[in-house]
């Protein structure tokens, strides 16, 4: 006798919500969706350069751009001595044998234009790496010395802790720098050997010791002065190659195993304020990576999943939530790289970029340039990623960092807007009418570091764009 | 079409997916950047790790990418393989909307020689198999990855049992005598 109806419609019902429920539980929801603001920076040598007119243009050019925040790269093998001489003290900023004159000058300037810094060390002296260093391994990468990275970083934290005295001017002190990050993308072999050894992936063990003393020396000398820890590249390699895929790369420092992120020992857990990232995009910003353990810039999720596992397991110490932050992205541009993204796609795109990093997440941005390099050995090599071109001239990014504004359709009838307004004010969400441009919805804004949203109504094609006064986005181009 | 033959169509166009990610083509790297190979994504595939091609452009949510950066519509035969393609079609008329909706959402596994900022055709996801990807995390395996397309395809899947479920119980109640 076959079943009733009643029987069969409720045994269809379960079914379907049975799998309603594993597609619910699959698909999840953002990490932190968006909760806080957003800050947006740049990281340039120009910030550095030795010329006083360079660093002073450039790094007010990054203000106006809407930076709020430069990183600065500190190699460690250019301050710390060739060879230290007896006597040296590493972990005393005055100890004869550093040079520190290009650092305090990009610093005093930075400070000077309102910008916070972020300092990204690595790259050891030769003294500081380990034995038996293979030809092939880059300067600074081979095994350095987790000791003696902890002294630098007492000493990088002491001078610039806010009460330093100004070799300039002793009566003054140096500005303060209130971030460090521990080393770079350490999961390329490039910058820190050996990435696999004897089958152990090597590079999460050694980073783990450097980071630990790094974060001991940092919070020595500027108790508080916040750590980074991560600072990963995007991609990798299978095991053994000469990169390490960044999740795994994490899940390793972070004493945790497989895709089930099973505890394993961690005599010595990885200490750090905040995890950092370089999800940079070979494609569309919506564009996820191929491989799971792998993250460009929609996949930042896959990192702070395993960062919530060691945080709740006490394997991110010290306890509580850390903040993630993004310290690298970019697309190069045609013009001039031949093989770069269009200026208006290279603008659209980093816009995007900024809205999904807000979305996940994420509370600072720092993109790879604010003006193109020059093309030197070749265009490939260099980076052309600049919003201004090598000669100062603007592209459309300069506008896509100063009044980011995105939109995605939520419905029929609605379009959800996101961006961060110049200055606070009242934005007018406006489209593109034969007319010429209507307002559809108005939204306060806080101004910089502290995003916008809200939804219009929206039926058709339009082309959309945020108003300020009388700043303007971009347009967006809405189906 | 028969019950059982929409649920072929749905879970041959499964199967082909998973797969699909395996073939690799051309190298893919940040857009300028073809000698900075420290950021070329690799994916594994039975002949070795091979660098992928990128999916072209993708949308925040609207219609935004359409023009300047992406949404390139891709052929069946492009997406699947020519064989694949016309396995589909031959199904019939739920088999040609299954092999144009595998077009529309999918990559392509052609290789391209197109400018830098235009993405190619693309593995889809994730270079080795859904079942090696779960033994190696059930394993503990170093460097397995994670579920990857597994989860979805389960998910998928279930969805379509149970619709399957209930077509097939939808038997015309004949009217007793």
């Amino acid at each position: 006798m076959p079943p009733s109806r009643p029987r069969i419609r409720r045994r269809s019902v379960l079914l379907v919500g049975l799998a309603a429920l594993s597609a619910l539980i699959a698909l999840g929801g953002p990490a932190n969706a968006g909760a806080s603001g957003l800050e947006v920076g740049f990281a340039d040598s120009l910030f550095a350069s030795s010329e006083a007119q360079v660093r002073s243009e450039w790094l007010g050019r990054a203000v106006d751009t809407g930076a709020s925040i430069v990183r600065i790269n500190v190699r460690w093998s250019q301050i710390a001595p060739k060879k230290p001489a007896a006597g040296f003290e590493a972990t005393d900023p005055a100890s004869p044998g550093y040079e520190w004159t290009t650092l305090d000058a990009a610093v005093g300037e930075a400070a000077a234009h309102g910008l916070k810094i972020l300092f990204t060390v690595y790259q050891a002296p030769t003294w500081a790496e380990g034995a038996e260093r293979p030809k092939k391994a880059e300067a600074g990468s081979w095994e350095p010395s987790a000791a003696a990275f902890g002294e630098f970083a007492q000493a990088l934290a002491r001078r610039y802790n806010g009460t330093f005295p100004d070799p300039d001017d002793p009566s003054t002190t140096l500005p303060a720098v209130n971030f460090y990050e521990a080393w770079n993308e350490p999961n390329l072999e490039e910058y820190l050997a050996p990435q696999w050894s004897g089958g152990e992936n090597r590079a999460p063990v050694l980073y783990r010791s450097l980071l630990n003393s790094f974060y001991a020396g940092v919070k020595q000398g500027a108790p508080k002065a916040k750590v980074l820890a991560g600072s990963l590249a995007p991609f990798g390699d299978e095991p053994g190659g000469e990169r390490t895929r960044p999740v795994l790369f994490l899940r390793n420092l972070l004493c945790l195993e497989g895709g089930l992120l099973r505890k394993v020992a961690c005599p010595e857990p990885a200490r750090f304020d905040i995890l950092s990232d370089h999800p940079i995009a070979v494609g569309a910003p919506t564009r996820s990576a191929v491989s799971p353990l792998d993250v460009t810039t929609p996949d930042l999720g896959r990192l702070t999943k395993v960062l919530e596992k060691a945080e709740k397991t006490k394997r991110a110490l010290p306890a509580g939530k850390k903040s993630l932050w993004v310290t690298e992205f970019w697309y190069d541009t045609d013009p001039p790289d031949p093989t770069g993204l269009s200026l208006a796609l290279q603008a659209r795109w980093y816009a995007q970029d900024l809205y999904l990093f807000w979305k996940q997440g994420a509370q600072v941005a720092i993109a790879l340039q604010l003006r193109d390099s020059p093309e030197g050995k070749s265009y490939a090599s260099t980076y052309q990623s600049g919003a201004y071109f090598l000669d100062g001239s603007p592209k459309p990014s300069v506008t896509a960092f100063r009044f980011p504004f995105v939109a995605h359709r939520t419905g029929p009838f609605k379009v959800a807007v996101w961006g961060i307004a110049p200055h606070a004010g009242t934005v007018k969400v406006q489209a593109l009418r034969k007319g010429g441009w209507k307002t559809l919805g108005t939204v306060k804004a806080k101004g910089r570091g502290h995003p916008f949203t809200t939804e219009v109504q929206l039926l058709r094609f339009a082309h959309l764009r945020a108003r300020l006064g009388s700043a303007s986005s971009l347009i967006w181009t809405q189906r | 079409m028969s019950t059982i033959r929409r649920l072929s169509v749905g879970m041959f166009l499964l199967l082909l997916i998973a797969p699909a990610a395996a073939t690799a083509a051309s190298k893919t790297v940040p857009p300028g950047h073809s000698g900075a190979s420290q950021y070329t994504e690799t994916v594994p595939t039975a002949g070795g790790e091979k660098t992928t091609n990128t999916v072209h452009g993708g949308t925040l949510g609207g219609g935004g990418d359409g023009k300047g950066g992406g949404g390139s519509t891709s052929s069946p035969t492009l997406v699947l393989g020519a064989e694949n393609a016309k396995r589909l079609e031959k199904l019939g008329p739920e088999g040609k909307a299954a092999a144009r909706l595998a077009a529309a959402g999918g990559t392509s596994a052609h290789k391209s020689g197109g400018t830098g900022h235009h993405g190619d055709g693309a593995a889809g996801s994730g270079g080795s198999s859904p079942l090696k990807q779960v033994a190696g995390e059930l394993t503990g395996t170093s460097g397995s990855s994670g579920m990857g397309l597994l989860l979805p395809l389960l998910i998928l899947a279930t969805a379509m049992v149970a619709f399957g479920f209930v077509l097939s119980r939808r038997r015309p109640t004949g009217t007793p005598e």
